[in-house]
Formats: C-alpha cells, sequence, structure tokens
C-alpha cells in the first residue's frame, strides 16, 4: 500500500467483503441453525412442564415444556468440532462411495462424463444431517457442478451449477404450467416417490448475477399433511432456459423428521383467542388486526422469554442466558397480531419495543391450545 | 490511463485487489470527480471508491482476464455514481463496451440490500479491532478457525467463542433495526 487514503479504502472493502459474505452465509443457512441445532442434541430439556391439558372435550398430553436454559460458555464449550473425527467417520459412507453417488446423481440429471476434482466431508448443518460430502466437478469453490450427499447413508441433499452465474446468458420466460412440467421431470429423474412431495408453487425471479432481463425459474414441492404443507420437508429446484434448453441451477431436497403430525383440535376461533389473552398481558396498545393460519411450525422459545422477561436484545452476550426448546414441528394456529405503534418510539428501550410494540405471531399448538412459540413479526418485510 | 489486463492483477488464481486498490483509487476518484462531485458528499465519495472495489470483488469470476482492467471499473464507478446521485441524465461520454459492462454488473449487495448492510457496516465497525481482525480473516480472507488460530496465537476455542458473539450482536442490532431472524 502506498499510503494512507488506499490503506483506509482497503480496509473499507475488506470489511464491507466480509459484510457481504456474512449476508450470504446468513441467506443460505438454514433458519434453525441461526442458534446451532447442534446444542439441541447434545443439551436435554428440562420436563418441568409435563402434565395434561384439556382440549375440547379431550384429555390431550401437554407439549410444551419449559426451555432449558444455558450460559454462553456452555453453549460455545457444547458446538461440536469444525472436523468431522475418525471415530465419527467410521459411520459413515467413504470417501469413494460418494464419489460414485456423486457420479450417478450427475448422470441422472444429464451430466455426463464428468470428473471429480474435489470432496470434502463437512460438519452437517442439521440433526438429520449431522455430516455430509460435498462432491465437486471442479476445485474452487464457486465453480463447477457441485452435489451434496448426506455422509450417513449417502441420500442426495443438494445439485447447484456454480458455473452457471457466471456465464452470460439471455434466458427465457416460461408459462407456470411449463415450469412445473420442467420441475416434475427433474423431480422424476431423482427417483423420489411419486407424490411424497407435491408441487406447491412455481416462481420467476430476476438472475441474482445475470443480464438484465434474465429470469430464474423455480418451483417448491413440500410434503403435506391435512392439506397444510410442511416447510420443514421440501425439494426445490431453480433452471434457466436457453435457446429452449434446459440450464439447471440448484436442487434443494430438505428432509425433517421433527413433525409430530398432531390432530387439528383447537378451533381457529380458540386459537385467536388464546393469543389475544396473551398479547393483552404484554401490550397495552390496541389490537389493529389479527391474522390466522393453519401451518406446521417448530416449538420456540420467543414468547416464553418475553412472557417472562428473558428476551434482552442489549444483554452483554457473555452473561446472557440462552433458551432451547425441543426440536420438534407441530400443527398450530398461527396468529399474527398487530398493533400500529412506532419502533422509533422506543430507541432508548428495544426490549419494551419487542414486548408491547411490535407486531407478533403465536403459534397455538392445534391440539392442546399450548402457545409453544411463535416470532417477531416483521415491520419492514412481509413476513407471511 | 492504466492498460493492464486483468490476468497481471491475479495471484494463486485470485484477484490482487491490494495491488489494484493502490493502482485505481486514484482513477476511481477521477471518475467520479468528472461525474457529478459536486452533488456528492465527501462521504459519498469514499462510500463509491470502496462500493466499486467491493463489486468488482464480487463479480471478479466474470472478468475476462484477457481484457484491461480499467473499463470495468470504469463501469462499476459509473452505475454506483448513479445510483447514489439518482442523476438519470448525466451526458457521458463512455464508449459501447463501458456501457455493456454496466448493464452487466448488477450491483447486487450494494443497493438491494443497502439499509441491512448499512446496520450491520456500523455494528463492525463499533467492535473491538482484535474482533474485526476476526471477522475479516473468516469472512474475507474465508479462514478456518484452526488457520485463524495459528495466525493470531489464539485458542481454536476463542475464536469460534468471539465469531459467535459477533453473530450474535449484528443479529441483535438487525433485529434493533426492525430485520427479524426470520428473513
Amino acid at each position: 500500500m502506498k499510503n494512507k487514503e488506499t490503506e483506509e479504502i482497503f480496509k473499507n472493502v475488506k470489511r464491507k467483503i466480509s459484510i457481504s459474505n456474512f449476508v450470504e452465509e446468513e441467506k443460505n443457512m438454514p433458519k434453525l441453525n441461526k442458534i446451532s441445532k447442534a446444542v439441541a442434541t447434545i443439551l436435554l430439556v428440562f420436563g418441568l412442564g409435563t402434565g395434561l391439558v384439556y382440549a375440547t372435550t379431550n384429555l390431550y398430553e401437554k407439549i410444551w415444556k419449559e426451555p432449558e436454559s444455558y450460559t454462553y460458555k456452555e453453549m460455545i464449550s457444547e458446538l461440536p468440532p469444525e472436523e468431522v473425527t475418525e471415530e465419527e467417520k467410521k459411520e459413515l459412507i467413504t470417501e469413494e462411495e460418494a464419489k460414485a453417488k456423486g457420479i450417478e446423481i450427475l448422470e441422472k440429471l444429464g451430466y455426463k462424463n464428468q470428473t471429480i476434482n474435489r470432496i470434502e466431508l463437512k460438519r452437517g448443518y442439521d440433526e438429520d444431517v449431522t455430516s455430509y460430502y460435498m462432491v465437486k466437478t471442479k476445485w474452487g469453490y464457486e465453480e463447477g457442478l457441485m452435489v451434496q450427499l448426506n455422509a450417513n447413508g449417502g441420500d442426495f441433499i443438494a445439485f447447484d451449477d456454480m458455473d452457471l452465474k457466471y456465464k452470460h446468458l439471455q434466458s427465457q420466460i416460461l408459462t407456470d404450467e411449463e415450469i412445473s412440467k420442467v420441475a416434475i421431470e427433474v423431480y422424476n429423474k431423482l427417483d423420489l416417490e411419486e407424490g411424497e412431495y407435491k408441487l406447491s408453487k412455481t416462481n420467476v425471479q430476476d438472475y441474482y448475477f445475470e443480464n438484465q432481463g434474465s429470469k430464474l425459474l423455480g418451483a417448491n414441492f413440500y410434503k403435506y399433511y391435512d392439506n397444510i404443507a410442511n416447510k420443514y420437508e421440501s425439494f426445490n429446484v431453480s433452471f434457466i432456459v436457453v435457446d429452449e434448453q434446459i440450464l439447471l441451477n440448484t436442487i434443494l431436497l430438505n428432509k425433517d423428521s421433527s413433525y409430530q403430525k398432531n390432530p387439528l383440535v383447537i378451533t381457529e376461533e380458540e386459537a385467536i383467542n388464546i393469543a389475544k389473552s396473551k398479547e393483552v398481558e404484554f401490550s397495552p396498545f390496541e389490537i389493529t388486526n389479527i391474522k390466522s393460519d393453519l401451518s406446521i411450525e417448530k416449538m420456540n422459545a420467543f414468547i416464553y422469554q418475553i412472557e417472562n422477561d428473558k428476551y434482552d436484545v442489549t444483554s452483554n452476550m457473555e452473561n446472557e442466558t440462552y433458551y432451547k426448546t425441543e426440536n420438534i414441528a407441530r400443527k398450530v394456529w398461527k396468529i399474527k397480531v398487530e398493533h400500529n405503534v412506532d419502533v422509533r418510539n422506543y430507541s432508548d428501550d428495544h426490549n419494551k419495543y419487542i414486548k408491547e410494540g411490535m407486531n407478533k405471531i403465536y403459534f397455538i399448538d392445534a391440539t392442546t391450545g399450548e402457545i409453544i412459540g411463535g416470532s417477531p413479526s416483521n415491520v419492514l418485510m412481509n413476513d407471511d | 490511463m492504466n492498460k493492464k489486463k486483468i490476468g497481471e492483477y491475479l495471484r494463486n488464481n485470485e484477484l490482487n485487489l491490494e495491488i489494484v486498490i493502490d493502482e485505481y483509487s486514484g482513477y476511481v476518484y477521477k471518475i467520479i470527480e468528472n461525474m457529478a462531485i459536486q452533488y456528492l458528499s465527501k462521504e459519498d465519495v469514499e462510500e463509491i471508491i470502496s462500493d466499486t472495489f467491493v463489486v468488482l470483488w464480487k463479480n471478479r469470476k466474470k472478468l475476462d482476464k484477457t481484457k484491461e482492467l480499467s473499463p470495468y471499473i470504469a463501469g462499476i464507478t459509473r452505475n454506483l455514481v448513479r445510483e447514489k446521485s439518482r442523476v438519470v441524465n448525466i451526458h457521458s461520454d463512455i464508449s459501447d463496451y463501458e456501457n455493456i459492462i454496466q448493464d452487466f454488473f448488477k450491483l447486487d449487495m450494494i443497493c438491494e440490500q443497502r439499509e441491512k448492510v448499512s446496520i450491520i457496516d456500523k455494528t463492525v465497525k463499533k467492535m473491538k479491532e482484535s474482533d474485526i481482525e476476526i471477522f475479516e480473516l473468516y469472512y474475507y480472507s474465508s479462514m478456518k478457525y484452526s488457520e485463524i488460530s495459528d495466525i493470531l496465537n489464539i485458542s481454536q476455542f476463542s475464536i469460534k467463542s468471539k465469531l459467535f458473539k459477533i453473530r450474535k450482536k449484528i443479529r441483535k442490532e438487525l433485529l434493533k433495526g426492525g430485520y427479524s431472524d426470520e428473513e
């Protein structure tokens, strides 16, 4: 570096690139991994709140349990090591097996005579994927075809054509019907059970890196239970069309075994009343709108923390207490409660804003009527 | 004007950004000066200069090694000035090639997520120098915990712990700014 000015520019550029990569990482990270799901596999959950609860005329066992609390140090020390250990490797498929499986999948997708130039065994991001192989046709991280396989058994997880985004292609747009047809063909190529994942929606979006006018086409498939999509079990495909040719961009198969298939017992009205009653305890402000929907959601500690004044966005991290619930997904009434409160009135007390001013989503268990979690309802973005 | 080809700025097949910044900062400043500097504050100019190199880095895999680097840099800079100053009728004598480049680069992170990135930027700037160093070694240099640990002579546990704190801090600040974890 020649002078202080260019040094300062380089410093700013490094910071901004780091931030950009952080944002990318967050975007690509499964939502439930925001606080490591690995912790959930290690830490036990106290059964302090067990018992029975009346729902309509039947007795159902309560499922909500007070979350386990743990300190920052406990949380960090329980995170698994970055590298997969030799002991763990004994239970996993070998590199050779992963390589063969990767080539097999590429061939099914229409990529013949591929050579694998890089295989890495990586720590998993999910309880259902504790470790995985990244199989690549080129060495560089951001180039070539990539297949991800669950190292425990070799099941397909993901495909990515990393070269696609660097090609100067002008893509075509298809109709919803045509997109569906292509997506189903891709689904069938991977030998997934027919109808296991049902096509839910198609989408067309601007292609991230491409020429203006280029469009990325895609479709989402979900497993359905009582006509409710389980977003934790999904098959997603995206592609572009150039000169009538389909060029696959990504495929992602999410498997998740946490849904408990609980019956619908609580009515919508009952669920709304439960959420409203709780919100009234938190907020003096008028509820201006309520939205409700049946959904499948994972249990979390959000409402519990607010109720017990344990949701602290200002606390010192090292002294902060963390809360973890069981990793279970339930059929819930998702109740969005809205106020008309300006966040700027709370610039000195963000915790108070979250408790009484922020719009919230409550997860009301559809069987027991318990509040089993929720989330902040974003004030800027549509989170429906 | 610098006529060097992009291939000359590659080190281990990766763009040597430090050298690029060293050689082109003045050039970028000149372009801004010629276009719209009277409309922009000193801070805006500094931001455009650094954003130019960020966008270049983000799009580095698209660069043709056999071509000169300066038209790419000029194209990005002009796009950023236009975006920043919202001056739509600026007449400039850019060549067709540079016009193509302007369309070619989408200023993805810079423009589309400006508010979110700004919150993170403010958060990172407030961190201790040592934490920023770890953040950049991990997210800019793409190093593993073990490599950062070797360089800084700190235990891997500390690295893991510090990165966890940094991420958590950023997420908290995003929440305060109205961006939830669920996005």
